[in-house]
């Protein structure tokens, strides 16, 4: 198993380059450049600007020096926000995503998984149907009305939780389960999915012949084969959720790091957007192992290799 | 039928309602099973053996449904009995080996555990004390040093060895009752005449009464008591072992007794019997058998003939007296 982490992390280290190199590469093509603001900068200011930054210089002696600032670790200066280097803002605003994407995580298994296994135990019954329903009103509803809602609801009416801000756990309730909402849906209908497949084969039918029950049915026998897809999915939901997103910092007052990825992009801020897609590369990357990890886990019928 | 018989089904109907309409894959089936007893199901394909006794376990799958019939176990109607009950009887009072080992057993459990399962199920018993007692059938079944393959998945396991844990586990908690589904299909024949020794030791030291399916009439001949020939759904004959194979009276059990090899004969291999079974979701009104019958007559053609006694527990389901002037087993 030490082997198999550690392949499985010297193979992730060509793609984080070619990651980094694509991002590089692909930014510098696109039209435009981080002081190109529509507010006239004087000409002998903005070549001042570049060339403390380095863009002056040839591509390819910036693409090295990025190179070899990223083997430092360090992934340079934000041009929007000068007196903060990009390394500053993920570690002040993934902290905040951090927690608030681990608590939507478990928010959406909570409540996705037993909805699904539900729907597929009573299927073709009305209930399918109902919960089913429900599920796709929850898939159906953007972040940016279920959010409000919430707050309306809950604070505003019934005065359970905070509106916005951040700074006490009361104050994730509300955006956690906004951001989780969507997540869990699809994990509900993940799991119905292969729970009625797996309801189906023989060895179910081998586990009632013994006399089991169909909770230890259910539970012992098929949700550990019915759990291998959400598992699967684990790995981009949590690399997805922990990035922070802009709709739900912007309604709750978040200060993650979601919008990062957003603002960055449009206003050219080459570094943050390098770091930010980096980042969530990394994260992509190690979450997926974990995820590897824990199918082998589930799934005796795969060996490490 | 003697109310001694640990099994007795009555007038069994379990029906497929498929899109393309009902197949009665099994039609009126009676049968009896007496305690210690061995009773040998044989027939084609698609017959219905499974399903028959898929049914006395309540386990068809939908879209099939046992439509009527009684199925007395212990002297308990089992098709009446609310599910909760049933499961008191499944695993612990019936042992049932499917048919298909390869598939049967759960891939993501333990080989132990999926053994040990009937006990937990039923008894009050810690998991080791249980898998101590898993080793000791699974030695029993032919699976040596088991203990120490107790903590391996089935993936680990051939066809032959799979369908060995899955005799273990229907037999751990001492049943009175064993369903056998071609339980000896994926074996050697080594391990076949193993399996089958160690069916012939429960019964007579744990008097646990067998049924017995199978395609091989040879082990029909070596084990059964009784055997029941199966054909379209219904049972067209049923007898002592001894007398099924001495005095065949319904046609398609003689044209069975035909396709076996005999000793010496350069057939290496079963022969089948000509034509095709009937389709079950459009039975013909008089006999399914017609098509293929070598004893044909009109009478077949407009009535499905009954069971009928040709001796004491010998029942066929024949107009025909086939043995009568005409040309019976060897010709
Ligand atoms: N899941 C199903 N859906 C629809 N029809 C079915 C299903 N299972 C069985 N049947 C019907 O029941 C009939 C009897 O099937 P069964 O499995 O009892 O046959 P069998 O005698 O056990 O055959 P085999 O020797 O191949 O095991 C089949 O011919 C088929 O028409
Ligand atoms: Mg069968």
């Amino acid at each position: 198993m030490t082997k198999f982490i550690l392949r499985r992390i010297v193979i992730s280290i060509p793609v984080i380059f070619l990651v980094a190199t694509t991002t590089f590469f692909i930014l510098r093509l696109a039209p435009g450049g981080p002081f190109l603001s529509e507010r006239a900068i004087p000409p002998e200011i903005q070549a001042n600007l570049q060339a403390k930054y380095g863009l002056d210089q040839p591509l390819l002696v910036q693409y090295g020096r990025y190179l070899s600032s990223l083997l430092r670790l360090d992934l340079g200066p934000s041009y929007k926000y000068p007196e903060r280097t990009v390394n500053d803002i993920i570690r002040e605003g993934f902290p905040v995503s951090l927690q608030l994407g681990l608590a939507a995580l478990v928010i959406a298994l909570l409540l996705g998984i037993p909805a699904g296994v539900f729907a597929a135990v009573k299927h073709r019954a009305v209930l399918d149907r109902l919960t089913m329903s429900v599920v796709m009103l929850g898939i159906s509803l953007p972040t940016f009305v279920v959010g409000p809602m919430l707050i309306f609801v809950f604070s505003l009416t019934l005065y359970w939780f905070p509106p916005a801000l951040w700074g006490e756990p009361s104050q994730l309730v509300l955006p956690a389960i906004t951001l989780a909402l969507p997540y869990s849906v699809y994990i509900a209908r993940l799991t119905r999915t292969e729970m009625l497949e797996i309801l189906d084969q023989d060895y179910i039918r081998t586990a009632r012949a013994k006399g089991a029950g169909e909770f230890r049915v259910l539970w012992r026998h098929a949700l550990n084969g019915g759990l291998l897809p959400v598992v699967s999915f684990l790995g981009p939901a949590v690399a997805d959720l922990t990035t922070g997103s802009i709709v739900i910092e912007k309604i709750f007052a978040i200060p993650g790091l979601g919008r990062f990825f957003v603002e960055s992009a449009f206003s050219r801020d080459y570094t943050t957007v390098m770091g930010t897609v980096l980042f969530y590369s990394v994260l992509l990357i190690g979450a997926n192992l974990v995820v590897d990890i824990l199918y082998r886990v589930l799934d005796p019928r795969i060996e490490y290799r | 039928m003697s109310v001694d018989a640990v099994l007795s089904i009555q007038g069994l109907k379990t029906y497929f309602f498929t899109r393309s309409g009902i197949a009665r894959a099994v039609d009126d089936v009676s049968l009896e099973v007496r305690p210690g007893e061995t009773l040998g199901i044989v027939g084609e394909s698609g017959s219905g053996k499974s399903v028959t006794f898929l049914s006395v376990l309540r386990l068809v799958p939908p879209p099939g449904k046992t439509v009527s019939g009684e199925i007395i176990f212990e002297g308990q109607d089992l098709l009446q009995m609310p599910l909760q009950k049933l499961r008191n009887i499944r695993g612990k009072r019936i042992g049932i080996v499917f048919q298909d080992p390869m598939t049967s057993l759960n891939p993501f459990l333990r080989i132990g555990d999926q053994v040990a399962e009937t006990l937990l199920v039923h008894e009050k018993i810690s998991r080791n004390k249980a898998l101590d007692r898993a080793v000791g059938i699974l030695e029993k079944v032919g699976i040596s040093d088991a203990a120490s393959r107790l903590e391996d998945y089935p993936h680990r396991f051939s066809g032959g060895m799979r369908q060995r844990v899955m005799i273990a586990s229907a037999l751990i908690a001492n049943p009175s009752l064993l369903i056998a589904d071609e339980p000896t299909t994926a074996l050697d024949v080594t391990i076949q005449a193993q399996v089958l020794d160690l069916f012939t030791h429960i019964k007579s030291e744990f008097s646990t009464a067998i049924v017995l399916i199978t395609h091989n009439l040879g082990i029909v001949a070596g084990m059964a008591d009784h055997a029941a020939v199966m054909y379209s759904g219904r049972v067209v004959e049923y007898a002592k072992t001894t007398d099924l194979f001495a005095h065949p009276r319904h046609p398609y059990t003689l044209a069975l007794l035909k396709t076996l090899p005999r000793p010496g004969d350069m057939q290496p291999s079963v022969q089948p019997i000509p034509g095709m079974p009937p389709d079950l979701t459009c039975l013909p009104r008089g006999c399914s058998f017609f098509d293929r019958c070598a004893f044909r007559m009109d009478r077949c053609l407009e009535e499905s003939p009954p069971l009928i006694s040709f001796g004491p527990g010998h029942q066929a389901s024949c107009w025909v007296d086939i043995e009568k002037g005409q040309n019976p087993v060897s010709e």
